[in-house]
């Protein structure tokens, strides 16, 4: 075929004579010549079609005419396929491959039978293109010789071809594997120069190292390298080569693939970059992030900011120096699942510090997989949660022991026979103890939300309690009560009750709490007293009053008979028949201020009158002591003539008492601001400042000693102050411990309104 | 009441020696005395006619201010004071609210005593 062309008479064709053809035609022709495949050129003004003789199958019998023909007329019946794409190549596309089906009239082959056409442009030196060349395979099995077989196989793969000759660097470079690289393709001068000229300046030395490298080793090896494309665009290129040795088993040729990975390698940056991402995020968002060996028993890597000693170094021990002995079968099942099941660890357990101190971590660690499935490693971060354990440690007691307070309150209110309860501020009962719901007879169910009045009080009652909760609210003070109500089984009954305000954390009454006690015992005991009082004064006071009435009458006997001896020893038995009544007296008064039963019954009299009585009364049982009046009232008061002269007999007695070696006791009384003030001043032995308020105390005695000089039970001044204080008074004393003392008190002149009783002016 | 003839005093107590102490005292002092330890007071009163009654708040079995609203409200009886005598010395309230003309506490002095009754009795002073 190559003698038929240049045989062929160029000269009278627009092409001219062979010799003056481009150079990259003629190049061209000679790489076509070297080929069985089918190839075709066209060039030239009409792209006249060349060929060589591996294609002359497909063009059966338009062969030999053909040749020399323009491909529009050679292949007319193509033509309007293959424009299209002559014009693109034309226009500078520097590769196309077509899929055609190659139906040429006068094809010996199957009609259906498709060809891959690959075109490649051919340039004259001002970079015009002038023709393509074309290489031709049969895509269909039938027709696709073994070789071409394998070459679509790497077509497919992507992957290009080259072999050198390790001398002199002749060799091939087939079009895919030139194009990955930047380069024309076809037999170069020197392909491998060529190729190692594309690579990229940076990486040219660690390349070439390699190919030497591999070439000493002699078999296999992988390179990997970036390359120049005339573009200006930089691609990614990974080689594999084989060494060929010759029968002495030197190496001798060099064969190889390029594969453009240019995708794969941004892809993988972009993975990179990304994962480099996550772990920063990771490491940013947890105490620490470790990395495992596949079956854990390495950590290769651990950056903590919990207190565990970080490890560069692979740590074999980190089970040991990390974990809690008692979590360690814990943690370690858990690792032993994970593994087998290739998922996420998942766990939360103790740790050891560096300082000794035991922490909390909860532990994520994910398996790294490789394309074939397997673990390479786990990438773990863990949060120490040692503060949240705490957390919840100190919650768990805490609501154990609400829990055990809530039992303890409930035991409580349910055992006691007290009736105890809380009310909201709508006066709607919201607990209730069992011994409130006997009271009632109801239920807890039936109670609870309920309002007093669906509860059975009456309306007075019920309106009496709201009124009192509307005030425990308002002035969040406790507010107490009595008041009878019909218990449901025991019939009506007295109760004693406390509403207490429940604050809220602002200070807000947010409930009201009350307890409630059943006194009607405590009120039958106290009506037990009194009557016992009654019987008591009576009985006490019946003898005393006949032995009294015959002393007295034995000594008006004894003075009518001038018995003066026999009438002064019954005069001193009368008077010791006083004391007796008086202590009785104390005694019944006591009982009966403190049952609050102490009763007066005021009048409009001389107060002067009265202190001249007991004045004189008193001085006639007194022998050392002279009593001083000084100053007048000259005031009438209301009050309760008899008691006031008590207190009055009560303050001369003590005075008298009290100052044994004295020879005077002064009463001074006067009126000012409508009010009359008494003062008893004794010369005595007076009260230390400390004991002062004390004196009106219940039982007090000033000396408080088992020999006491001055006997009595200590009731008169307690008696003396109530009366005072009832009557609307006040009573105090000024001494000074060895100087006497003085008691005085007030009392209201009183407004003259005979019907108001001095008890209720208080 | 007579001119000469001596005042005529009922004692109402439910205590014998009460009542004979206060007997001998008030016949020295030349009182008509009728004691009575229980029993009927407002029929003696009819039947006595005295010018004093002494009664005592505490009657075994009966309430003397009961006794004294009684007399109070007796048609002849009720001209006649009542003088009530009582162990508490609250019984000045008590007497007063059961209509009584005078109280006076036991233990009493026996000069208080007599000068009360020698009051209501329309007697003055005896000694």
């Amino acid at each position: 075929m190559a003698r038929l062309i240049r045989d062929h008479d160029w000269a009278t064709t627009p092409m001219g004579p062979i010799d003056g053809w481009p150079q990259s035609v003629r190049t061209a022709l000679d790489v076509m010549f070297g080929l069985r495949q089918p190839v075709v050129i066209a060039w030239g003004p009409a792209f006249t079609s060349l060929y060589n003789d591996g294609f002359t199958p497909i063009l059966g019998d338009k062969h030999p005419n053909a040749l020399g023909l323009p491909i529009a007329e050679a292949w007319a019946e193509l033509w309007d396929a293959l424009q299209p794409h002559v014009e693109a190549m034309t226009a500078g596309r520097t590769h196309h491959i077509i899929d055609l089906p190659v139906s040429l009239a006068g094809y010996a082959g199957n009609p259906t039978d498709r060809f891959a056409v690959s075109m490649t442009p051919l340039r004259v030196e001002e970079g015009t293109v002038v023709g393509f060349f074309c290489a031709v395979t049969a895509s269909t099995e039938a027709v696709l010789p073994q070789d071409a077989r394998l070459r679509l196989a790497l077509d497919l793969a992507e992957l290009g071809t080259w072999s050198w000759d390790l001398e002199t660097g002749e060799g091939e470079l087939d079009v895919r594997g030139a194009e990955i690289v930047g380069l024309p393709s076809g037999n170069l001068a020197d392909v491998a120069n060529a190729q190692i000229a594309s690579i990229h300046p940076d990486d040219i030395a660690r390349t070439m190292a390699d190919v030497t490298a591999g070439i000493e080793r002699g078999s296999s090896f992988n390179l990997s390298y970036r390359v120049n494309h005339p573009d200006g665009t930089i691609h990614h290129v990974a080689s594999r080569a084989r060494v060929v040795t010759d029968a002495s088993g030197r190496p001798v040729r060099l064969i190889g693939t390029n594969r453009d990975v240019t995708a794969e390698r941004e892809s993988e940056a972009t993975l990179r970059e990304s994962e480099a991402r996550f772990r920063a995020l990771v490491r940013a968002s947890s105490d620490a992030i470790y990395r495992m060996s596949p079956d854990w028993s390495e950590m290769r890597q651990l950056e903590d900011r919990t207190g565990l000693v970080d490890t560069g170094e692979p740590d074999r021990d980190w089970l040991r120096t990390d974990v809690h002995p008692d979590d360690r079968d814990e943690v370690l099942a858990a690792i032993a699942t994970a593994i087998r099941t290739k998922s996420v660890v998942q766990i939360e357990h103790r740790v050891l510090r560096a300082d000794g101190s035991t922490g909390w971590t909860f532990t994520r660690a994910v398996p790294i997989l490789d394309r074939a499935g397997d673990i390479v490693e786990w990438f773990g971060a863990a949060s120490d949660v040692t503060e949240r354990k705490r957390t919840d440690a100190a919650l768990r007691v805490a609501r154990d022991e609400a829990e055990r307070r809530k039992r303890l309150y409930e035991t409580v209110t349910s055992s006691t026979p007290d009736l105890i309860y809380v009310f909201d501020r709508d006066y709607r009962f919201t607990y209730a103890n069992e011994a409130l719901l006997a009271m009632w007879g109801r239920t807890w169910e039936e109670s609870i939300g309920q309002g007093l009045l669906a509860l059975g009080y009456e309306p007075w009652h019920a309106e009496m309690h709201e009124r009192e909760i509307d005030q425990v609210v308002a002035t969040k003070q406790p507010i107490r009560g009595e008041v009878s109500f019909p218990h449901a089984t025991l019939g009506r009954r007295i109760y004693d009750y406390i509403f207490s305000p429940v604050l809220d954390a602002a200070g807000n009454v947010e409930a009201v709490a009350g307890t409630t006690r059943d006194i009607t015992e405590l009120r039958q005991l106290a009506q037990q007293k009194d009557e016992f009082i009654g019987i008591v004064s009576h009985e006490l006071r019946t003898p005393v009053t006949s032995i009294k009435a015959y002393a007295q009458l034995l000594h008006r006997r004894f003075r009518t008979a001038e018995d003066t001896t026999s009438a002064a020893m019954v005069a001193k038995m009368d008077a010791q028949l006083n004391r007796l009544t008086n202590l009785i007296g104390d005694l019944l008064d006591v009982t009966k201020i403190e049952a609050g039963q102490l009763q007066f019954r005021d009048e409009r009299f001389e107060i002067d009158d009265l202190i001249d009585e007991v004045i004189e009364e008193i001085q006639h049982t007194a022998d050392r002591h002279r009593i001083v009046r000084e100053g007048r009232t000259g005031t009438r008061i209301w009050g309760d003539r008899e008691r006031i002269g008590q207190v009055l007999t009560n303050l001369l007695s003590n005075a008298i008492k009290y100052s044994p070696q004295a020879n005077s006791v002064i009463v001074r009384s006067a009126t000012e601001a409508g009010q009359v003030t008494v003062a008893v001043q004794d010369f005595g032995v007076g009260i230390a400042a400390e004991n002062r308020e004390r004196v009106f105390e219940r039982f007090y005695r000033v000396s408080g000693l088992a020999d006491d000089p001055f006997p009595g039970i200590g009731l008169g001044l307690y008696i003396t102050a109530e009366i005072v204080r009832r009557q609307g008074g006040r009573i105090w004393v000024e001494s000074e411990r060895g100087s006497g003392a003085t008691f005085c008190f007030t009392l209201p002149i009183g407004d003259d309104e005979p019907g108001v009783p001095a008890q209720e002016r208080r | 009441m007579l001119g000469g003839s001596p005042a005529r005093v009922l004692i109402a107590d439910d205590d014998p020696a009460i009542l004979d102490a206060l007997q001998i005292m008030l016949e020295d002092e030349g009182y008509e005395v009728a004691a009575i330890g229980g029993g009927d007071v407002v029929r003696e009163t009819e039947r006595i006619r005295p010018d004093v009654i002494l009664l005592d708040i505490r009657m075994s079995g009966q309430d003397g201010r009961e006794i004294c609203r009684a007399l109070k409200h007796h048609d002849t009886a009720k001209q006649t004071p009542v003088i009530m005598v009582s162990a508490n010395r609250d019984g000045a309230v008590i007497a007063h609210d059961a209509g009584a003309d005078a109280f006076i506490a036991k233990p009493f002095d026996i000069d208080d005593l007599l000068t009360l009754i020698a009051t209501y009795a329309g007697r003055g002073a005896v000694r």
